[in-house]
């Protein structure tokens, strides 16, 4: 038996094979069973298509192209001619969505660089709504320790008018949290002895 | 490089669109034009609506919006796709109509013309089901009974809706070559030329839509034996 002919079997039902190649598709036909099984389902499978039913439009369907058409305006062609085409609206989608990642992780990593939060968010007038007259307070981070060199005093706000919280004596360590011009700002929210306030920068000296 | 492979090229680099209301490169001669102008049904109507009749339009909607609409329910398989598709092929004919030159007949340019608008949207369907949202086995293909005689309306609308489902599941490319020859009934050559193809690719892709769709029909045909 020579090799089967499913391949031919298409252009075979349509009559595009010339006489000699329709002879050998026959004769091969009358003695494989597989072929003529092939054929038989390839033969309804093509009746199947061309009796594929005419679809009628919902109702309606007039009237709502002719309310497409009466919508239609000249600015509607441009954003189709510009935006319809999936050639071109696919690339664009694709490009705003680049872009879009780009710029968040542009933002992410400026973030980042910057310590969490922008540094300028952290400078606070020390004196703004104090006394208004001192410059920013300079956040330590993390704080940094200081030696006391002369007998001095402890105030709650960064002015000589300050209420007086303690006095230190010389060698005493103390923890800086902030700079506030010519003020260390002092004091640790977990060791209750370590003095809160405010204490002349001229008479400590960092360790 | 051949005319065609140019031709190929070209329409590949476009994404597969190709103008409205250009069939081939052929030039057709002014009488040629003339000429089918005069054998077209739809000579009339085309020529009113060319001049903004849109009563015309209206009318030409109605001859053709049952063409169009089967064309586009074969071809993406759904039908509210296909109502969008055809309302969209309409509107866009519309908006051409006025350089429309009877290089063809007015129904040839309404079958490109949904070809055209489908062949992006099909695929993108057929990406669509095959990756993100794909259709349940056991789901039934949303196309309507066709009108056929009472006694053998069950088992033709149980065979259709076969079909529809095996023709969905068919690879684009060999969809639209089934469904132009099977359905629309046009010739090798016409469909080389509509998609920019060799005939031999048309006949290729033909048997293998065709050995595709058998295989997806075996299981049903079997059954009903």
């Amino acid at each position: 038996m020579t090799m089967h002919v499913t391949d031919l079997l298409s252009p075979y039902l349509d009559g595009d094979l010339n006489a000699q190649q329709q002879a050998e598709i026959e004769t091969h036909l009358s003695a494989c069973p597989s072929c003529q099984e092939e054929l038989i389902l390839l033969k309804k499978t093509v009746e199947l298509v061309q009796n594929f039913p005419l679809r009628e439009p919902p109702p309606g369907f007039l009237f709502q192209v002719n309310r497409r058409i009466a919508e239609d305006s000249w600015w509607r062609r441009l954003r189709d001619a510009l935006f319809a085409p999936p050639s071109v609206k696919l690339p664009l989608q694709a490009f705003a969505a680049v872009a879009a990642v780009a710029l968040v992780v542009f933002l992410y990593s400026s973030f980042e660089k910057r310590g969490g939060i922008p540094q300028g968010q952290e400078m606070r007038g020390a004196g703004g709504d104090k006394t208004g007259t001192q410059g920013a307070e300079q956040v330590l981070s993390p704080p940094r320790w200081y030696r006391v060199t002369v007998p001095t005093v402890v105030r709650d706000q960064p002015t000589e008018t300050g209420k007086e919280v303690a006095q230190l004596q010389p060698d005493t360590p103390i923890r800086v949290v902030a700079i506030a011009g010519e003020w260390l700002k002092v004091g640790s929210p977990s060791n209750p002895l370590q003095p809160q306030g405010y204490v002349r920068k001229a008479d400590t000296q960092p360790e | 490089m051949t005319d065609h492979r140019k031709r190929e090229k070209r329409r590949g680099r476009r994404g597969g669109h190709i103008s409205l209301f250009r069939l081939s490169n052929t030039k057709w001669s002014h009488a040629a034009k003339k000429g089918r102008a005069r054998e077209d049904p739809d000579a009339e109507l085309v020529r009113a609506a060319k001049e903004g009749d849109t009563d015309a339009f209206s009318q030409l909607v109605v001859r053709h919006q049952t063409h169009v609409y089967t064309l586009a329910c074969a071809l993406l398989g759904n039908e509210t796709e296909a109502q969008d598709a055809a309302q969209e092929v309409f509107l866009n004919l519309f908006r051409s109509i006025k350089k429309f030159r009877w290089e063809a007949l007015f129904s040839t340019y309404v079958t490109q013309a949904v070809r055209n608008h489908c062949v992006n949207r099909g695929k993108r369907l057929s990406w669509w089901r095959k990756r993100v949202s794909p259709l349940p086995d056991d789901q039934e293909v949303p196309i309507s009974a066709p009108h056929s005689d009472p006694p053998a309306q069950v088992g033709y609308t149980q065979l259709q809706k076969e079909l529809a489902r095996a023709l969905d599941k068919l690879p684009y490319k060999y969809r639209e070559v089934v469904v132009l020859y099977g359905i629309e009934g046009m010739s090798h050559a016409a469909i080389a030329d509509l998609l920019g193809v060799k005939e031999g690719t048309v006949r290729a892709r033909l048997s293998r839509g065709r050995a595709l769709l058998k295989e997806s029909l075996t299981p049903y045909f079997l059954s009903t034996l």
